[in-house]
């Protein structure tokens, strides 16, 4: 609570006046002899009094003391601590001083403070820009090294470059070769692809008319068959007719017999037997000539049929052959569409490469240039780095010079003690 | 004038008169006999009647073989007999007074021989050949 | 041709006519007063004259005279006597010997000798009759049948068997000789001679003395054949001719009808290849041929009356030179059988009835001859009360013999051991008389019953007499025979001689001796092999071995043959010549597909070997 001072003085003399009161009402209450209400009364008010007073004024005088010191130190420059007066119950304007005077105080660090981080910082950034300006130096050095090994290496690799263009270049018209081996390709496996594709018609025609010549062969060979059944069966009446005469042969014979036994009566019957023994060998004759052509038409079906044979087995061997050639010639197409495509891929592919080769070369030229702005870019770097170097060197000189000053302020500035808080602020 | 049947044994001609043929057959399937002489093939079935047949050749001495397809059947007289020849000839007329000697060799059973344009044939003694046959089945089954 | 035809006709009619007469003689010789009789004897003769006179047969029609005179005067007297009865059976003989001149179409014999003599003509050159013993003049002579064979080396046979038979007749008396010496002269000779020899030596010397001929091949003393041969030729002769009923003749005219018409359908059904009706026609055919078979064999049958009506007089004859009185009784004699199987029991049955008269009844006694038919057999019983067979004496005599040895004699029941009687060679017999006991008797009979296709069975009780049966098939024309093959050859066994087949594993045959034999029913049965009888090379071993176990000389034997074929109905015919000669074959038949089969008589075989052998 705040009291002032003056009104400390009042409430004291109050004070000690109620507490006269108070005593001269309390201490009839106590049982203690009336005679020493006064004296305690007096007693006590003389205790109050002085208690109060003293508790007062030494308070005051503390306060006023410390506000004295506080006020010296001030004046030495040592601004590391408040003024803190006493604690009291009740605080005073005394109070107000102090504060005023922390005020002080503070401002006063503040300010100092500041202008010893501002100075701080300053010779700091003077220091860093110095160090920042060795470091430019150095680095512009450095860059100019750099540009100058740029420069080098923009000319070796301009000769790469030259070198990469020229082999590109050379892949390019190679690439243009084969782009035309592949296109010839592509060509005569068009060629070849017609040809076989000829070939085959034909073959097929071929086929087809050897099937026409077999079947004709077929139906000959079948008609032949039935030509030699047909002949068979003559042979076997013949054989039947053999056969019949043979009986009729004896059929006579035994004819002739009977009528040798009949006697006169069997000369007739006789005779007629003999004659149809005749008949019988006759027959017989001519069936045996029969037979006999037979044979020979046999032999010569026979022959017939070997040489239809043969020619079936002509025939078929051609038909193989140009089945063959046939599938041979499916072969060709196949293979010659299959290099037609290939071809074609390659053709595509070659276009592709040239392209890329283009691109390349482009690139290649791109580069080129481009190193040649290089090399022309490095030399005007190489100049600017050079300028930058010398600027560089004025900012060092200025930046030392700022510094010099900053350390100036620093020290005009050091006398103040700034306490802890002065070397936190600093570090 | 009477006629022959001419055959062949061997090479040489025989013939028997037509008189005593009673039939030529021909493909009659003969039935084997055992026991008996080579001679005698077997028998065959001629109109229900079992018939014996002769391999005529070899019966007179010629060498085995095929012998001709058909066989001339004798009369009931002379058996009958079947008997099997190398070849059958064409009948031929003959006059019986031509028989030029009439040799009487029973080995042969030849009754006599005809000569007919220089061909040389020997007619056939049928009695001498049934009693040869008798006389070889009569033997059979001794000699061996 | 027609003479022959009439010729034929005339020999039938007159044997029919001379057998009347004999068996009438014979009755009227039981009742010499018999007129009936005596005038059929006359119209008898009487016949045979005139048919004689019409051919012109002179010797026959004059004999024929005579005898019908002799009768004539019977018929006057009203009776016969029994010496004329004598004659007129000689001169019935002497019409039948002329009988058999004309049928052999030879001159007819001399019957003036006849007629003149009073006597009944004693000496007989050849017997004609029933009886096939030559009733010789000198009855003690043998009659001595000699076959001489020459070497196959001969080139000229005819002068040698001229030698040989001008030696044969130092012998004896020849009585005919085949071929004769004239033959022999004229060169129509073949190697072969048979001589009819009447001699005192025996045949051991004869053939002796025959041995210093280089030449010959073969000397034999074929005992029964050729005479049995003659008796075949003239017994089959005599039933030339056969009496048909007109009914029979109707029913073959209508077969025969139907089978013509039979084969039409079967024509035109084939012809349409309607073979439904084919078949129906055929059924028919069959039925038909059945029918036809049927009455066919019908015709063959004959009574036995036909043989047994010749007995009595034989018996008569036997009674004569014998001496003894024998009554003959003959029951059944109107049975019928095939006339082939009667012709073989003529010879059967006179040996039988010698054989009783001669051995078996004593002084006196009675023959009985019964037939009667049993199913489908015919027996026919010859019976004597007489002696009896001793079965011990047969035994000892058939030791003697060599046909068995004394073990197997004792073994032997007497059942069996009569059956040895028919062995040949066999005869207990100590005399050997003009008749019989020449111990070919009953084998004879025995072969012939068994060529029948029968059975013959011998019994007897001592003291009591003795029965000889003849089981005989109805029909020798059908049997039944046992199929067999052996080396290729068809051949068939009666089944009547079968007595059992059997097959055999090659394991079971043993060893007795040197004989192969096998264990039947607790029997040992030696074996023989049908291919090596036969003559052919071994077959090829089989398992199982077929066997078919028959009667051989009376003893039990395994055939071993290659394959048993089944049984089958066959029709018998019998083998023309030469195979007739064939031993060992009795007849062939053709089977159902066309094949041959010959029948085998394994015992004739056997026998011809064994008489080799000895």
């Amino acid at each position: 609570m705040r009291v002032e001072i003056s009104y400390k003085f009042v409430i004291g003399f109050i004070v000690v006046v109620a507490s006269v009161v108070l005593l001269n009402i309390l201490v009839p209450q106590m049982q203690i002899p009336e005679w020493t209400h006064q004296w305690i009364t007096i007693v006590g008010a003389l205790l109050v009094g002085l208690v109060f007073g003293w508790l007062f004024s030494r308070a005051f005088t503390a306060n006023i003391g410390i506000l004295t010191e506080g006020a010296e130190r001030l004046s030495d420059g040592d601004l590391s601590r408040k003024v803190r007066l006493r604690q009291g119950l009740f605080s005073d304007e005394t109070e107000d001083l102090s504060g005023s005077l922390n005020l002080v105080v503070d401002s006063l660090r503040n300010l100092v403070g500041q202008i010893r981080s501002s100075s701080v910082k300053v010779n700091e950034s003077s220091l860093a820009l110095a160090a920042t300006a060795e470091e430019m130096t150095a680095t512009s050095h450095e860059v100019a090294g750099s540009i100058e090994q740029i420069s080098r290496g923009a000319e070796t690799q301009a000769e790469m470059v030259e070198r990469v263009s020229k082999v590109t270049k050379e892949m390019a018209n190679e690439i243009e070769l084969i782009a035309l081996s592949a296109a010839k390709l592509f060509q005569s496996a068009e060629e070849t692809t017609m040809t076989a594709r000829q070939g085959e018609n034909m073959a097929t025609t071929a086929l087809g008319n050897m099937k026409q010549v077999l079947v004709q062969v077929e139906d000959n060979t079948q008609m032949m068959a039935s030509f030699s059944e047909q002949v068979q069966k003559i042979g076997s009446i013949i054989d039947v007719i053999t056969n019949i005469a043979q009986k009729t042969n004896l059929l006579a014979l035994n004819a002739t017999i009977e009528a040798a036994r009949a006697g006169e009566y069997g000369h007739g019957f006789a005779v007629v037997a003999e004659e149809v023994s005749k008949l019988a060998d006759s027959t017989s004759e001519s069936a045996g000539e029969i037979t006999r052509l037979i044979e020979e038409t046999r032999e010569q079906s026979q022959k017939v049929h070997l040489s239809m044979n043969e020619s079936i087995k002509s025939i078929d061997a051609g038909r193989e052959a140009v089945d063959v050639a046939g599938s041979s010639f499916v072969a060709i197409i196949d293979k010659a569409e299959t290099a037609q495509v290939k071809a074609a891929e390659i053709t595509e592919l070659t276009g592709n490469q040239q392209t890329g080769a283009h691109s390349i070369v482009e690139a290649i030229e791109e580069i080129a240039s481009v190193t040649e702005d290089n090399a022309a870019s490095t030399e005007e770097v190489s100049a600017a780095t050079e300028e930058q170097s010398a600027s560089m060197e004025e900012m060092t000189f200025a930046s030392q010079r700022l510094s010099k000053l900053a350390d100036d302020l620093l020290t005009s500035v050091s006398r103040f003690n700034l306490g802890a808080e002065q070397s936190s602020e600093r570090a | 004038m009477s006629q022959l049947l001419p055959f062949k044994l061997g090479s040489e001609v025989y013939a028997l008169e037509l008189i005593d043929v009673q039939e030529v057959v021909e493909h009659h399937p003969t039935h084997p006999l055992l026991g008996v002489s080579e001679a005698i093939i077997g028998a065959i079935g001629f109109h229900g009647r079992i018939v014996p047949a002769i391999d005529l050749p070899l019966l007179l001495g010629f060498p085995a073989g095929e012998r001709c397809e058909r066989m001339i059947v004798l009369t009931d007289e002379h058996g009958p007999v079947a008997l099997a020849v190398d070849q059958l000839l064409r009948i031929i007329d003959i006059d019986l007074g031509r028989i030029l000697s009439q040799s009487n060799s029973e080995e042969d059973c030849i009754r006599g021989v005809i000569n007919l344009d220089g061909k040389m044939i020997s007619l056939l003694a049928l009695e001498q050949l049934c009693a040869v046959l008798e006389q070889v089945c009569t033997a059979s089954g001794d000699t061996r | 041709m027609d003479i022959e035809k009439y010729r034929k006709m005339f020999l039938s009619e007159a044997a029919e006519h001379l057998q009347n007469m004999a068996d009438q003689l014979i009755v009227v010789e039981a009742d010499p007063e018999d007129r009936a009789g005596i005038d059929a004897l006359f119209r008898e003769a009487h016949s045979i004259k005139g048919m004689a006179a019409t051919m012109s047969f002179d010797a026959t029609a004059r004999l024929a005279h005579h005898l019908e005179d002799r009768l004539s005067d019977c018929r006057d007297q009203g009776c016969v006597s029994g010496e004329l009865i004598d004659r007129l059976l000689a001169g019935v003989d002497l019409l039948e010997d002329l009988l058999e001149d004309i049928r052999d179409q030879q001159p007819e014999r001399d019957v003036d000798a006849f007629i003149d003599a009073k006597q009944p003509i004693p000496e007989l050159e050849e017997v004609v009759v029933v009886e096939e013993e030559p009733i010789a003049a000198e009855p003690v002579k043998e009659s001595l049948l000699v076959r001489l064979l020459l070497a196959d080396t001969i080139t000229t046979p005819g002068p040698r068997l001229l030698v040989l038979l001008k030696h044969l007749s130092r012998f004896g008396k020849i009585l005919q000789s085949t071929p004769s010496e004239e033959q022999i002269i004229q060169g129509e000779v073949t190697r072969q001679l048979q001589v009819r020899l009447v001699t005192e030596v025996s045949a051991e010397e004869i053939l002796q003395q025959l041995q210093s001929y280089g030449e010959l091949a073969e000397v034999v003393f074929p005992a029964e054949e050729p005479v049995a041969e003659k008796m075949r030729k003239q017994s089959s002769s005599s039933s030339a001719t056969v009496r048909v009923d007109t009914d029979l003749l109707d029913r073959f005219i209508n077969l025969t009808g139907e089978l013509i018409t039979n084969r039409y359908t079967l024509q035109s059904a084939a012809g349409e290849k309607s073979w439904s009706e084919v078949n129906e026609g055929l059924g028919q055919l069959a039925r038909l041929v059945k029918d036809l078979h049927h009455q066919v064999l019908k015709v063959r049958m004959m009574p036995l009356q036909s043989v047994t009506g010749r007995l009595p007089r034989a018996v008569r004859e036997l009674c004569q030179s014998s001496g003894k009185e024998v009554k003959l009784e003959v029951e059944g004699a109107t049975i019928e059988l095939d006339r082939a199987i009667l012709e073989e029991l003529t010879d059967p049955l006179t040996h039988m009835l010698r054989n009783a008269i001669d051995h078996g009844i004593e002084e006196q006694g009675r023959v009985q001859i019964k037939a009667w038919r049993e199913r489908d057999q015919v027996l026919i019983q010859v019976a004597d009360d007489g002696r009896g067979i001793d079965p011990e004496q047969v035994r000892q005599r058939a030791v003697e013999r060599d046909l068995i040895n004394s073990t197997q004699a004792q073994a032997m029941r007497d059942y069996d051991v009569l059956q040895l009687i028919c062995q040949p060679g066999f005869s207990t017999a100590e005399q050997v008389t003009e008749t019989s006991g020449r111990g070919v008797g009953m084998d004879v009979v025995k072969t012939a019953v068994e060529k029948l296709g029968g059975v013959l069975l011998i019994d007897s009780t001592l003291g009591e007499g003795a029965r000889i049966t003849m089981k005989l098939p109805l029909s020798v024309a059908i049997i039944r025979v046992l199929l067999i093959d052996c080396a290729g050859s068809l051949l068939g066994m009666p089944i009547t001689r079968v007595l059992q087949t059997v097959e055999v594993a090659p394991e079971e045959v043993q060893t007795s001796g040197k004989q192969l034999v096998i264990s039947l029913h607790g029997e040992l049965v030696p074996l023989l092999s049908l291919r090596k009888i036969l003559q052919q090379s071994k077959g090829s071993p089989k398992n199982p071995i077929a066997l078919v176990i028959t009667e051989i000389f009376g003893r039990k034997v395994g055939l071993v043959v290659d394959r048993l074929l089944g049984q089958q109905e066959v029709f018998v015919q019998a083998l023309p010549s030469p195979f007739d000669r064939l031993k060992g074959t009795n007849g062939g038949a053709i089977l159902g597909d066309g094949r041959i089969m010959f029948l085998l008589d394994l015992q004739s075989k056997l026998e011809k070997r064994r008489a080799k052998g000895t």
